[in-house]
């Protein structure tokens, strides 16, 4: 039958059927709206003398999407110069022109990230993140199991409301400082790291930039939707995970309280961080504003059913408020230098690339063909989850999540899936997937990256293979966890 | 003690020294050591207690450098529990929290005897950062007598530190590359450096970048001192290699090359003007008298000592 459905999809008929149907094109807030204007393909078919057919164009959209991907992979070339430069092709080429390019951008997604990345930045010049780590370093009084742990769980709290590569800069390097000054091996205690900081961060609508982008285009989500439906399969998750590790690795966590010259060395290495703490002043003042701005942002995301406003006017806000709280101990100039601008023009590429498959009519016939595979939804949700974990393990998931939520905004407005009460949760499955696959692999998530990238920095070598070892069994376990959550979710 | 842990502590103790300096090390060694009897959860048997601390004295002979002060507060624990079969841990760690003490009133007492050397001075050249002269700034600061320091830059962290610590206590400073003090030398009425040891060659060891500082200054006649209290001379009698010596690679414009890096600097004792330890300022030879002396007890004490590392 699938394959029957499949060749009917894209059978050419079928196509010049559905091509010549109503397009629909992302409206300025992120919400798409159907019209009957000038097809914008028709001024690349100007180019060659009308001689082009529509198939083709989108052929050249999918290869310059593939190419970006692909590229992505490679990691010859910067992500954001592809994205834009695929952005750039794309608007030469007469797929789109600047205003249709301009209104592909998801100004919620980018207006809500920068918010937050100018949040984070403010508070790490203040000093707070700074002293939350020597804090957490005093207190795991140097016993392995209690760096495990609280480091662990500390980066999932942290990655749940900071943006995950920003939570492994403040508590991986105070990881590997802190193992290494005992005497034990870093690696996995740096992969708990990473494997939480992916977890946690699947939690919240701000903590991952799969939900981030999930949680601005799905206009029927918001902040508490996230927190009611991704908490538990996050905390079921993180205690799997711990347990899986603490009985895996149980010789590397276990006390050694017995041995003097093993509490000898951790002393000594507390006496370290204890000089830091002491000679790193924060007054109670600039703690209790910065808790408070914190509050603020966080109560402003959970009140948004009451107060109406948008998640991203609460990050800016937010920032705002920080900035001005601490205008004095804040130099902005170097707080916006730190700023990633670049991470900001890659989801502005990239949304202009999703903006040109959607606008060819792409993105619905990749629905059509989810709708012919099956119109079972349990499957559905599975299938996203599943596909979702393996290619966010294998390739950035970002542009993978910007691709699929058009797609499955066009499948639920279809049936059977527009009449079916449980099919929301197929934007759980793409959340899921997307944030615990990218602990598949080394180059699953950013956070991925820029862990190895600073323990490398720190003469530890983590290798692919090292990495794929502990993290596969890991994914399989969140991502089984998840399938059994979705599952049980649809049966309720 | 496995070899991780060496290459641990001794990293550590590197670390330490190279950050807070020889006198801040030596007091978080004792700490870390009342901490590590506070914790222990093992045998608490006075054979046992004493064949940890074994343990940990032979890792500490092992660093690299050797930290002379750590050295002596252990030799003189092992020699208590020799004196004393049935001690327990508690008396561990009362005798801790006396050698700590000891050592917090030799620091004091070398800090009375750099007051009077640096009496009149209008303008004093430090260079290292240490808890002993940080003692002494904060000491003269009470007295009211602050000198205008001229602060030798090296390392960005301490340098910092230290004008963190000048600022905090009001004094009047310049800042002067370390390498580029000829500068400023006819302005230098006395410098002032801590020092991490006194070698049986009557060399001492100090931080990196101090020997051209001292040579440039021996030059112009300026009077240097450097202040090293006597728990910190190394006693031993092979030449024991007392610096760190680093390669790490590097890339410049391309290149890939070996950079270079010492722990410390190792110069003769003739260079200065005297040693300040606690019992007062010391000449070349007045030096070389108390090594002697405290060379023999470290000698019979290593000799107590050395049936229990064999048991160990």
């Amino acid at each position: 039958m699938e394959a029957i459905g499949l060749w009917y999809v894209f059978r050419p008929r079928s196509l010049l059927t559905f091509l010549a149907g109503v397009r629909k094109t992302p409206s300025f807030s992120g919400g798409y709206h159907s019209h009957s204007e000038t097809f914008p393909v028709v001024s690349f078919a100007r180019i060659f003398n009308g001689a082009f057919p529509i198939m083709w164009t989108q052929i050249f959209v999918v290869t310059v999407f593939i190419s970006i991907f692909i590229g992505i992979i490679l990691d010859k070339v910067d992500k954001t110069l592809l994205a834009v430069a695929g952005a750039v092709i794309l608007m030469l080429s007469g797929v789109l022109d600047f205003e249709g390019a301009v209104h592909a951008i998801d100004f919620d997604t980018i207006g809500l990230l920068l918010g937050m990345m100018v949040f984070v930045e403010g508070l790490t010049e203040v000093g707070i993140f700074k002293w939350i780590s020597l804090q957490l370093g005093l207190i795991t009084k140097g016993n392995p199991l209690t760096i495990f742990l609280l480091l662990g769980i500390s980066t999932a709290i942290l990655s749940a409301f900071l943006d995950n590569v920003t939570t492994v800069l403040i508590l991986a390097p105070l990881m590997i400082t802190l193992t290494q000054g005992i005497g034990l091996p870093p690696k996995i205690f740096l992969l708990f790291v990473i494997f939480m900081s992916n977890i946690g961060g699947a939690a919240t609508m701000i903590g991952d930039p799969p939900n981030i982008l999930i949680g601005s285009q799905v206009e029927t989500l918001g902040f508490l939707d996230f927190l009611k439906f991704m908490t538990v399969p996050v905390l079921v998750s993180m205690g799997a995970v711990t347990l899986y590790l603490l009985a895996v690795k149980r010789d590397l966590v276990r006390s050694r309280n017995d041995q003097l010259s093993w509490l000898f060395t951790s002393s000594l290495m507390l006496s370290d961080i204890r000089h830091q703490a002491r000679s790193y002043y924060l007054s109670q003042k600039v703690k209790i504003k910065a808790f408070l701005v914190f509050s603020f942002v966080i109560l402003g995301f959970l009140l948004h059913p009451i107060i109406h406003v948008e998640a991203p006017v609460i990050a800016i806000s937010g920032a705002v408020l920080l900035l001005l709280s601490f205008h004095k101990e804040i130099d902005l100039h170097h707080l916006f230098g730190r700023v990633e601008w670049h991470t900001l023009l890659f989801f502005a590429g990239l949304f202009i690339v999703v903006g040109a498959l959607e606008e060819v009519g792409v993105l619905e016939l990749l629905s059509h063909l989810l709708l012919s595979l099956t119109s079972d939804t349990l499957l559905l949700i599975l299938l996203i989850l599943w596909a979702s974990a393996i290619l966010s393990a294998i390739v950035d998931n970002i542009p993978f999540v910007a691709v699929m939520i058009p797609i499955l905004k066009d499948l639920l407005a279809q049936e059977p899936f527009r009449s079916d009460p449980k099919s929301h949760l197929l934007w759980w499955a793409l959340a899921l997937g997307a944030c615990f696959g990218g602990n598949g692999s080394m180059i699953g998530a950013s956070a991925n990256v820029v862990t190895i990238g600073i323990a490398r920095a720190k003469g530890v070598h983590l290798s692919f293979i090292e990495f794929a070892k502990e993290a596969l069994p890991v994914t399989l376990i969140t991502i089984v966890i998840s399938s059994f959550y979705l599952a049980i979710l649809y049966w309720l | 003690m496995n070899t991780s842990l060496l290459t641990t502590i001794n990293q550590l103790f590197i670390t330490l020294d190279q950050k807070y300096g020889a006198d801040a090390l030596g007091a978080d060694t004792l700490i870390a050591l009342i901490e590590t009897l506070d914790e222990y959860t093992g045998d608490t048997s006075s054979e046992s207690l004493q064949q940890g601390l074994c343990e940990i004295y032979t890792t500490v002979l092992s660093c690299k450098p050797r930290m002379a002060s750590i050295i002596l507060d252990l030799q003189l624990l092992l020699v208590d529990t020799l004196k004393n079969p049935e001690f327990t841990a508690q008396n561990l760690r009362h005798r801790l929290l006396e050698l700590l003490a000891i050592k917090r009133t030799r620091r004091q007492e070398s800090v009375q005897h750099a007051l009077t050397i640096i009496s009149g001075s209008e303008k004093v050249l430090l260079h290292s950062y240490s808890s002993t002269i940080n003692t002494l700034l904060k000491t003269l600061n009470k007295q009211g007598s602050k000198p205008e320091i001229l602060l030798a830059a090296q390392e960005r962290a301490k340098t910092d530190r230290m004008i963190q610590l000048l600022e905090k206590l009001g004094y009047a400073y310049r800042v002067v590359s370390e390498y580029a003090i000829a500068h400023i030398l006819q302005d230098v009425d006395c410098a002032l450096f801590g020092g991490l040891s006194l070698t049986n060659k009557m060399e001492v060891v100090m931080g990196p970048g101090s020997a051209s500082l001292l040579s440039q200054l021996h030059a112009h006649q300026i009077k240097s001192y450097v202040l090293l209290t006597t728990n910190k001379f190394s006693l031993w009698d092979d030449s024991y290699e007392i610096t760190f010596h680093e390669k790490r690679e590097k890339e410049a414009h391309g290149v890939q090359y070996l950079h270079e890096t010492f722990s410390h600097d190792v110069l003769s004792l003739s260079l200065i003007e005297g040693l300040i330890t606690e019992n007062g300022v010391l000449t070349q030879e007045e030096s070389l008298a108390a090594f002697s002396a405290l060379k023999k007890e470290f000698a019979e004490r290593e000799k107590a000592i050395a049936s229990l590392q064999m048991l160990a």
